[in-house]
């Protein structure tokens, strides 16, 4: 999937973000992972925008990923409480079968 | 809370929520005993959430819930996210149980917002540091998803 003004239009951005996208990369054309990389872009623009293109595994993976990086935060206050973690285990043991 | 119980007139625990949280007097300083209570109605209403078809019940229990969770978390944001990580990462797991195109598409909006709610609650730690650490890991996990 190629991501460019055409493309990122018929998402029905916000005005003023896809306006800021056409000031600083109206030519870009280019894969997910190269829009990723943009300096111009914000990192909510980045994610509204990539939740938007990826598969639902890919959206679930991400998550788990977040949600894993984090959890940490969680578990320092309630260290007996392991319900975060266990659910978190459990999205990865059925990612699979949510396509 | 009456469009709830119009629809289970003899299920009281979204009732008994309300009514413990409206006992508390100051919610930035629970003692551990009424954030464990809190808890303990914030899951008993998240039971009827899931256990719940019918939409106007669902939003109800839904609203219930959160108001339990911000009561919970009320006194560290950190946590307060951290909580919601959590509830949204236990739906994207309920819905995910089903398999059915709507519910992977449930799957995967709650897992959208577990990880939203992940990253805020480091945005709730103390420093523009450790946000824009986070933001910046959490591209990399974007990207990592995307490559594979």
């Amino acid at each position: 999937m190629q991501i460019n003004k055409e493309f990122l239009k018929s998402l029905n951005p916000c005005a003023d973000r896809y306006e800021n996208y056409l000031e600083h990369n109206a030519s870009f054309d280019g894969s997910i992972s190269d829009f990723l990389e943009l300096d111009t872009i914000s990192y909510e623009d980045k994610v509204w925008v990539a939740v938007r293109v990826l598969t639902s595994n890919q959206v679930v993976n991400w998550s788990v990923l977040c949600a894993e990086s984090v959890v940490h935060i969680f578990e320092d206050k309630h260290p007996d409480d392991k319900i975060l973690s266990n659910c978190i285990d459990f999205l990865k043991t059925v990612n699979d079968s949510i396509t | 809370m009456y469009i709830f119980e119009k629809e289970y007139p003899k299920d009281k625990r979204f009732s008994d929520c309300i009514n413990y949280l409206k006992t508390v007097n100051d919610f930035n300083n629970l003692t551990n005993a009424q954030v464990l209570e809190i808890k303990r109605h914030e899951s008993a209403v998240y039971v009827v959430h899931y256990a719940t078809t019918d939409a106007a019940a669902y939003a109800a229990a839904y609203a219930a819930a959160y108001a339990a969770a911000y009561a919970a978390g009320s006194a560290n944001a950190a946590t307060t996210y951290a909580t919601y990580a959590y509830h949204s990462a236990t739906i994207s797991a309920r819905c995910a149980y089903h398999s059915a195109t709507i519910s992977a598409r449930c799957a995967a909006n709650y897992a959208t917002l577990a990880a939203a709610h992940a990253a805020l609650s480091i945005c709730a730690s103390p420093g523009d540091a450790a946000q824009q650490k986070q933001e910046a890991l959490n591209l990399q996990f974007l990207k990592q998803v995307t490559s594979l």
